[in-house]
This record gives structure tokens, C-alpha cells and sequence, in this order.
């Protein structure tokens, strides 16, 4: 193992790799600090960007761009009190009130270096994790490949904990179009309405861009109302010191494994791996009081939550080939674009790419360290560019990157029509990652339970005759039970309010 | 939310009855698959979703307006005029100013059109649309090597 990470880090180390991951970190994190830009449509508009590109190069480019886009959110909610992204919505509390203090550059410096941890140890944790889960993954046979996609789309409701039904909805209609196109099994055209746009199924790249990008954009300028925040002045110089770093440690080193343990559970991401960082740290500390005045732990918790979550989500997408979050499963249509098959079968025969990628996201965060540290100010200007001219970007850019796929007009007409059915989604208030999620299981289930049924001549045995197929099913009930049981206790929240 | 969600239950069972209907349409192969078909997996999601509209239909019907009023998400708003009108202009966009003008220009006029429709007065912005755009074009075209439309003016 430790030779193959040598090879990888040595191909990332390349001319032709380096300066890609540096430039991913520094889009990720443009985007990131992009007041109302997620991680997710960072990814989805700068994947085009990729598309030339060899798979190493590519993928290592969408990792930096993974890793800048999580720690990017907190530069916005620490200069703005509006978080970049979701992911950094917990920094407000504490982050913004040190700028009121007039000590920006601490708390910006804390984000990185617990950004940095977080990462890093997230990406320790997935080195060692994944091979494992993949040799265990290689058993698998047609049953286990189907309840391991019934397990990933059980997984909606966990996303979907405000409304269970509609997460579900979401998830039913990702399959439907996951259903045009081709017929894996007997090559029948189906729902292609006579056209040959339709015959090789949807692209997953201009569904997502329409989805996660485009559809945001229409939310934006739905509540656009042509003012510009004021004009963002970083204060105080000195950066976060040895003595606050060492008092912060531990506090980092535990929110990173949290992280992690919360990214690697499919359908849980950034936002939620922040919080419950935040709550914990707060928990176990001696002082809860000082959290949410400017305190440097409210910023180290769950700045190193949620860039654990970075590792975390790669570990059932690379061994599993199941997408823990919405931006793995960008990530996994970036893959499929490189015509690469993530699972257990990608370590054995792409071993190279798999350990370029470990050693991408290595390097990915010692440039988030360094750009973050010294671009203070820099990326603090980035939260001044008015949205007027962001929205149009993001629309041009959403155009340019779905007809750069298969250069077809007929993929920018997909974007925008996904882009009008991710608003509507969104105004009615059903989420987009299940959608996304099914649309990359689907196939999957289909698959796998017609070859089961081939295998077993009908028969629906395989469900109960063998054993990784049982455990599945008993996770996918104890995801279901879990979820329903959030759901319950939310709504027992609201009443009680 | 009671009434968004009782005409979400309704446009997804639509949805799962047209699927079932158009299912009825496929044409079978040479390759026969003996056990299930094309239509198997389409038909067991339509099924699926119709009976998730109906519990979504019945729980939205059921449940207390005291919990509905949190929820509540204005789906009609006066904000809506801008998406709309961007939907407008992507529509002409892919359907007639794409392929006509090539993606260069139609980009800056949509630009353009979008600080118009944002009431944008700086004429810097008016400046820069292009300058974004031109650079775009010249990345996809010349580093990435993506044949992008190029229409009548050639770029």
C-alpha cells in the first residue's frame, strides 16, 4: 500500500498534475467564499473544465476543487455572517463575532488550519479505510450489488428529514430518468418519444449542472433585489497563535474524525458533519458560554468537521462505488465521464489512479493551508463581487460546460429543461440530491435485480438465502427506522415551539 | 404547503400513469429476457410513486395547519418575474440563437440581456459581460479544444 501511495503522490507531483490540484483548491475556494454557491455547484460549473482532461489529471483537479470549495464557505461567513456555503453555517456563530472584535485574520486563519486538519485527517483515515472495504466489496455478486443500491436509496430519507415522502418523490423521479434511454438488459428503447437525442439515455453531467447549478441561479434571481453588501475590510493582523493552537487541537483532531465518520456515512454531508462538531465541542467544553462570542473553538470544531467530511464521502464512492453525498456523486459522473468504473474492481485494475487521488487530496489540502493562510486577503475581496454579475457567470458557464460534454446543442437544452424542474423542485420544496443519487443508483438496482432474478430463475431467494444480502436489508430497515425516527422528533420540535 | 403538496401527490401521480401507459408502447428485441422485461423496473417506480403521492395527498390533508404554517414557502412570488423571463431567454437561446450565432455571441447577448433584466446601470458591468464571455470561449476553444458553435460570425 505504502509503495502504490508513493506512486501516486510521485503522478500528482507531475508538471502536468501539480499546478491543476492548486488551481482546483483556489476555484473551490472563489467558489466557496461565493456567498450562496455551494460545494456541490462549485463542482458541477468547473467540472466542464475537466473534460479534456486524462483521468488523473481530471480527477485530481475536482478533488482540489472539493476541498477549496468546503473551507471557502467559512471565508464568507466569517467576513459576512452569510455562509459561503451550508457547510460553514456553524462558523457564523463564533467566526463573525471575532471580525467584530476586529481580529479577521485569527479567525480566518483558524478556519484554514482547521480546515487543514480536518482534511487531512480525513484523507489518513480514507487511505486506510477504502482498501479494506474494497477487498470486502469483491464478493459481491448481482444480490449484493442490488441491496447495496436499495441501502444508498433508503439513504433519501435520511437526506430528506423534513419531508420523508417528498425525499422519496425526488428519489422515484431520478429513477424514471435513469429508465430513458437503452434497456441494459434487452437494449429496448424506452420513453426515447421516437428520438435518437434520447436513444443513450440522459448525460449525467448537463442533468446535474441543471439541477445543482442552473436551478440554483434561477433561486438567486428570484431573490435578488439589486443590493450590494458593503464593502468587506479585513481587521487586525496577527494570526491565530502556537499557544491558541495547541489549546485548540484536540478539539480539531476530534471534530476531524467525526467528520469523517459522518462524510463516510452515505446520504450525511459537510452541513450536518459542521453541527454536530459544533454541538459536541461545545458539549465537552469547559467553558459552553464563550461559544458564539468569538471563541477560536466555535471556528476549529466545525471548520475541521466538515473538511473531514472531504475523505469521509470518498470512501463508500471509491470502494463501493456509491456516492456519500451530492458532490461525490458529481464526482462519480466526472468518473464515468473518464469512462471509470469506481468499486472495488477500481483498486485492482486503476490502483494508480486510486492512490493519485488519496495523494491528490494530500496535496489539495496543504494548498488549502497556504492559500488560506497567505490569500487572506486576497479571497477576502472575492465576497465583494456583486451577485449581478455572478448570476449571469454561473448561467454562461452552466451553458458552456453542458454542451462541452458531447458537443450537443441537445445537452443544453437537458440542463435548462432540469434547471426549470430543479426550481420548481426547489419552490416545492423537495430536494435535488436524492434525484441525483437515484440517477446514479438506478441503473444499478435495475441491473443487479434482473441479473439476480436471471441468476435464481425468477426466484426471489437471493433476498433471503444469503448473508451480506441480509445485512443489507437490516441496514436498509435500520436507515429507514433512523430517518422516520428524525423525522418524528422534528416535527415534535416544531409542535412543542 | 397543504395545497403544494396535494398538487405535487397529483402531478406525480400523472407522472406514474403516463409512465405506465408509455410502458405498454415498448418494442421487444431479440433478446429476451424471461423473468422481467423493459417495462418491469419503469412500472414497479410508477407504482412506487403513485403511492407515495397518495400518502403525501392524505398526510398533507390530515395534518394540523399549526405545523403547515412553519412550513409555509411562498411558490407564487413577485421575484418569480426574473427566473421566468431567464427561462424565456434560454429557450431562445439553445432553441434559435445558439446554433444561428454560435455560442460567442449568443453568450454576450444573453449577458447582456440578464444585466438588462437585472436593471444593472454600471456600464463597467455592460464591459466586462463580453470580456467574460470572449475568454470563456477562448479557454473551451483553445486550451480545452471543444468545438463550441460557432455560427455565422465564425468565433
Amino acid at each position: 500500500m505504502f509503495q502504490l501511495l508513493l506512486n501516486g503522490l510521485a503522478l500528482v507531483f507531475s508538471w502536468n498534475v501539480f499546478p491543476l490540484v492548486f488551481l482546483g483548491v483556489a476555484g473551490g475556494i472563489i467558489i466557496g467564499a461565493l456567498p450562496g454557491l455551494t460545494a456541490t455547484m462549485g463542482v458541477a460549473i468547473l467540472l466542464p473544465f475537466t473534460f479534456t482532461m486524462d483521468s488523473i489529471p481530471a480527477l485530481a483537479t475536482l478533488v482540489g476543487i472539493y476541498v477549496g470549495a468546503i473551507y471557502g464557505g467559512s471565508i464568507s461567513a466569517i467576513l459576512l455572517k452569510t455562509p459561503g456555503t451550508p457547510a460553514s453555517a456553524a462558523t457564523v456563530f463564533d467566526g463573525h463575532e471575532l471580525v467584530k472584535q476586529g481580529e479577521a485574520t485569527k479567525a480566518l486563519s483558524m478556519s484554514a488550519i482547521a480546515s487543514f486538519v480536518g482534511g487531512i485527517i480525513s484523507t489518513i483515515m480514507l487511505i486506510t479505510i477504502s482498501p479494506l472495504l474494497a477487498s470486502f466489496a469483491l464478493k459481491f455478486s448481482a444480490p449484493e450489488y442490488f441491496m447495496l443500491a436499495v441501502f444508498g436509496l433508503t439513504i433519501i430519507a435520511s437526506i430528506s428529514a423534513k419531508n420523508i415522502i417528498k425525499g422519496f418523490l425526488a428519489g422515484f423521479l431520478g429513477l424514471f430518468v435513469a429508465t430513458v434511454g437503452m434497456d441494459p438488459i434487452t437494449s429496448a428503447a424506452r420513453f426515447t418519444f421516437g428520438s435518437i437525442n434520447f436513444l443513450n439515455g440522459l448525460s449525467i453531467i448537463p442533468v446535474l449542472i441543471g439541477l445543482f447549478a442552473l436551478a440554483e441561479a434561477f433561486v438567486q434571481l428570484e431573490t435578488f433585489d439589486g443590493t450590494h453588501s458593503e464593502k468587506v475590510v479585513v481587521k487586525g493582523t496577527s494570526y491565530v497563535s502556537k499557544k491558541e493552537l495547541l489549546q485548540t487541537l484536540p478539539t480539531m483532531i476530534k471534530s476531524a474524525f467525526m467528520g469523517t465518520f459522518i462524510g463516510s456515512i452515505p446520504g450525511a454531508g459537510a452541513d450536518i458533519a459542521a453541527f454536530v462538531s459544533y454541538n459536541e465541542a461545545k458539549r465537552s467544553s469547559k467553558h459552553p458560554e464563550k461559544f458564539g462570542t468569538g471563541c477560536l473553538e466555535g471556528i476549529a470544531a466545525p471548520e475541521a468537521g466538515n473538511n473531514g467530511v472531504t475523505g469521509g464521502a470518498l470512501v463508500p464512492l471509491l470502494s463501493l462505488g456509491v456516492p456519500g453525498d451530492a458532490v461525490a456523486a458529481i464526482l462519480l459522473g466526472a468518473f464515468i465521464m473518464q469512462g471509470i468504473a469506481p468499486g472495488p474492481m477500481m483498486f485492482i485494475r486503476d490502483a494508480d489512479l486510486v492512490y493519485s487521488i488519496f495523494s491528490a487530496l494530500l496535496l489539495g489540502n496543504v494548498f488549502m493551508l497556504l492559500l488560506g493562510l497567505f490569500g487572506i486577503r486576497f479571497f477576502s475581496r472575492i465576497v465583494d463581487i456583486p451577485k449581478v454579475l455572478i448570476i449571469p457567470m454561473i448561467i454562461i458557464l452552466s451553458m458552456v460546460g453542458s454542451y462541452a460534454i458531447n458537443n450537443s446543442i441537445f445537452d443544453v437544452g437537458v440542463t435548462i429543461g432540469f434547471g426549470v424542474i430543479g426550481y420548481v423542485l426547489l419552490k416545492a420544496g423537495i430536494p435535488q440530491s436524492p434525484i441525483v443519487l437515484a440517477l446514479i443508483l438506478g441503473p444499478m438496482a435495475e441491473c443487479n435485480l434482473r441479473k439476480s432474478l436471471l441468476m435464481y430463475e425468477g426466484s426471489i431467494s437471493f433476498l433471503y438465502t444469503r448473508p451480506i444480502t441480509i445485512v443489507f436489508i437490516l441496514l436498509s430497515l435500520f436507515s429507514l427506522y433512523t430517518s422516520l425516527k428524525k423525522k418524528k422528533k422534528v416535527s415534535t420540535d416544531l409542535d412543542g415551539e | 404547503m397543504k395545497r403544494i403538496n396535494s398538487i405535487t401527490g397529483i402531478v406525480f401521480i400523472a407522472l406514474g400513469v403516463f409512465i405506465i401507459a408509455y410502458s405498454f408502447t415498448f418494442k421487444a428485441t431479440l433478446v429476451k429476457d424471461h423473468y422481467t422485461g423493459p417495462e418491469f423496473f419503469p412500472r414497479l417506480i410508477a407504482l412506487g410513486m403513485i403511492l407515495l403521492s397518495l400518502i403525501l395527498i392524505a398526510t398533507s390533508r390530515t395534518s394540523g395547519q399549526k405545523t403547515d404554517s412553519k412550513e409555509t414557502v411562498r411558490f407564487f412570488s413577485k421575484g418569480m418575474k426574473t427566473p421566468l423571463m431567464t427561462m424565456g431567454m434560454l429557450v431562445v437561446y439553445v432553441s434559435v440563437m445558439l446554433e444561428a450565432l454560435g455560442f460567442a455571441l449568443s453568450s454576450i447577448l444573453l449577458f447582456l440581456a440578464l444585466l438588462r433584466l437585472l436593471e444593472v446601470k454600471r456600464t463597467r458591468f455592460y464591459v466586462l459581460a463580453p470580456i467574460f464571455v470572449i475568454v470563456v470561449t477562448a479557454l473551451f476553444r483553445y486550451v480545452f479544444l471543444v468545438q463550441l458553435p460557432t455560427g455565422i460570425i465564425g468565433f
